[in-house]
């Protein structure tokens, strides 16, 4: 325990004492590359909090989050179709391959080409990337499923959607969650390259601008925040993994045990 | 009686070509109504194999699996196992009472039979306590306590039963033992009871199956005419047991003599605990 709280501390230290050293050693700083902590954080301050908020961090937010949880959605429902289903593995394995391997920024000029500039446009990019790790992820999750609990699951002829909530997808479901995962940071870089592209707003949008017109404080304001956002959205995950799938790590660390 | 279950020329191959193994060969016995039937032989020799193939889990390479004179080409309702695998046998993310309850709910039982029934079955394995608990907080002999209480709450017609006890202490043995012959006898329970130990098949069965070392086949059926109810003490100190005993290791261990019988390796576990 007192280990623990010792490494707490240390989590908790080291940042801030490197966030110290960033703020002292910058202080005074007269590089047009690297203004000082102090500059940036008014910029930031003034961005982010006083007046595009609203005008740039949300409609951010709004694709990244509609990208993404369509992605998560279909990949899911698509996953478990494969899992599930061998026939269907095969026929559409080379094509999952084909398109998980097309880099996003390869993608950019098509969607561009398809949605214009708007926001359908960054939501299917963010979306298509999204997409893959998580159906690849669930259809190995559900493919994967231990061989005696499926047996268990035939014998007492458990079927149709009980089959589903209550043993395939929990059974399945540390994949799919590393799946998302992965799927989520892709889905943040994704956000900012297409808002780098076209786009009227945005942060990476706001990032890109900034730098343009040498308002490095600005830009680096812009850096400073999706670093933040990236942070939080982790930490988030991580919380919400820790509680979905105590039953998995704790019966992982049991069977190390014994 | 009448026969509920038939196996008729049961062969299981695992894998083809040079990588075939073939687990059963030509495998004959058949279950009556209400029977209890323990299946000894050795480690290895298919028990496992004969009960998958008997609850329609895999498909067998030849013979059939008749219940009710209807061929068994997938699980039947009115079945249960319990898995030898019992850790991997309970879903790890439910927890002890809902492990039991969800065959019940697929069954379409009301929720009020279904957590009397669970409540029973926890109570009668004396894991009542735990049913909030999920399987990986308990030790691996309750896990299988829970799997053997959820066999139980489900009232089979038929219950196959893969060497339930293996990882049991000896006390708690002997009381599962008794609670599973009280409820098949209750519930009037047809029970395919796989087992090492040969004192347990001689108390638990009507007749035992023997099977030979692999690829097995039936060696010998023993019919085990001990008067019931069985008692722990009793049934144990009669002449008659001793003697089915002594007939039955008998004919496992010659069973082993077999031209192709794997060797001395080969031991049969006499004692539980041993996989
Ligand atoms: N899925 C499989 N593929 C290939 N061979 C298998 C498979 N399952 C079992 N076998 C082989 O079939 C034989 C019988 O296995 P089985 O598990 O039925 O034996 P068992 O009598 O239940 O053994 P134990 O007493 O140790 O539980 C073994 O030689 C095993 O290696
Ligand atoms: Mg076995």
């Amino acid at each position: 325990m007192t280990r623990r709280r010792w490494l707490v501390a240390l989590e908790i230290a080291v940042p801030v004492a490197l966030v110290a050293a960033w703020w002292m050693s910058s202080s005074g700083s007269s590089s047009i590359y690297f203004p000082s902590l102090h500059q940036i954080m008014d910029r930031f301050w003034a961005n982010w909090v006083e007046t595009r908020f609203a005008s740039d961090v949300l409609p951010s937010l709004k694709r990244l989050l509609i990208g993404y949880i369509v992605a998560c959605v279909v990949g899911v429902g698509g996953g478990l179709v494969l899992g599930l289903s061998r026939i269907a593995r095969r026929l559409t394995e080379p094509l999952v391959h084909f398109f998980r391997s097309i880099p996003s920024a390869a993608l950019l000029p098509f969607a561009i080409l398809l949605f214009g500039l708007g926001d359908a446009m960054k939501v299917f990019i963010i979306g298509f990337v999204s997409l893959w790790p998580i159906l690849l992820n669930t259809t190995s999750g559900v493919d994967d499923t231990d061989e005696v609990v499926v047996q268990t699951t035939d014998v007492y002829r458990i079927k149709g959607p009980r089959r589903l909530f209550m043993v395939v997808l929990p059974a399945a479901s540390p994949h799919i969650i590393a799946g998302m995962r992965t799927s989520l940071s892709l889905a943040i870089i994704v956000m900012i390259i297409s808002e780098m592209v076209g786009s009227t707003n945005g942060i990476g949008y706001f990032t890109l601008q900034a730098q343009r017109g040498f308002a490095v404080a600005d830009m680096w304001s812009g850096i400073v925040l999706l670093g933040l956002l990236g942070y939080i959205f982790n930490l988030a995950f991580t919380f919400t993994e820790r509680r979905i799938l105590r039953w998995y790590h704790a019966s992982r660390a049991g069977a190390a045990a014994t | 009686m009448t026969q509920i279950l038939t196996v008729s020329a049961l062969g299981k191959t695992y894998g083809r070509d040079q990588n075939a193994h073939v687990a059963l060969a030509d495998i004959e016995f058949e279950v009556r109504r209400g029977e209890f039937v323990s299946v000894v032989g050795p480690s290895g020799c298919g028990k496992t194999t004969l009960l998958k193939c008997i609850s329609g889990l895999l498909k067998p390479s030849s013979g059939r699996v008749e219940l009710h004179g209807q061929p068994v080409l997938e699980p039947p309702t009115g079945m249960a196992l319990v898995f030898q695998d019992y850790n991997r046998s309970l879903y790890p993310w439910l927890t002890v009472e809902k492990n039991v309850a969800l065959p019940l709910e697929a069954r379409g039982l009301d929720s009020r039979t279904r957590r009397q029934r669970v409540h029973e079955a926890l109570d009668a394995v004396g894991l009542e306590h735990t049913k909030r608990r999920r399987p990986y907080q308990l030790s691996g002999g309750m896990q299988q306590r829970v799997a053997i209480a959820r066999a139980l709450a489900y009232r089979p017609e038929i219950l196959l039963m893969d060497e339930p006890f293996a990882s049991i202490d000896a006390q708690t043995r002997a009381e599962l033992e008794d609670l599973t012959l009280r409820t098949r006898d209750q519930f009037g329970i047809t029970v395919l009871f796989v087992t090492h130990d040969i004192d347990e098949a001689v108390y638990l069965a009507d007749r035992i199956v023997v099977l030979t070392p692999p690829p097995a086949g039936v060696k010998e059926i023993v019919t085990c005419d001990l008067p019931r109810p069985r008692d722990q003490i009793q049934t144990k100190e009669l002449a008659q047991f001793a003697s089915l005993r002594g007939y039955v290791y008998r004919a496992v261990t010659k069973s082993r003599e077999t031209p192709e019988g794997s060797g001395p390796s080969e031991q049969l576990h006499v004692e539980a605990g041993v996989e």
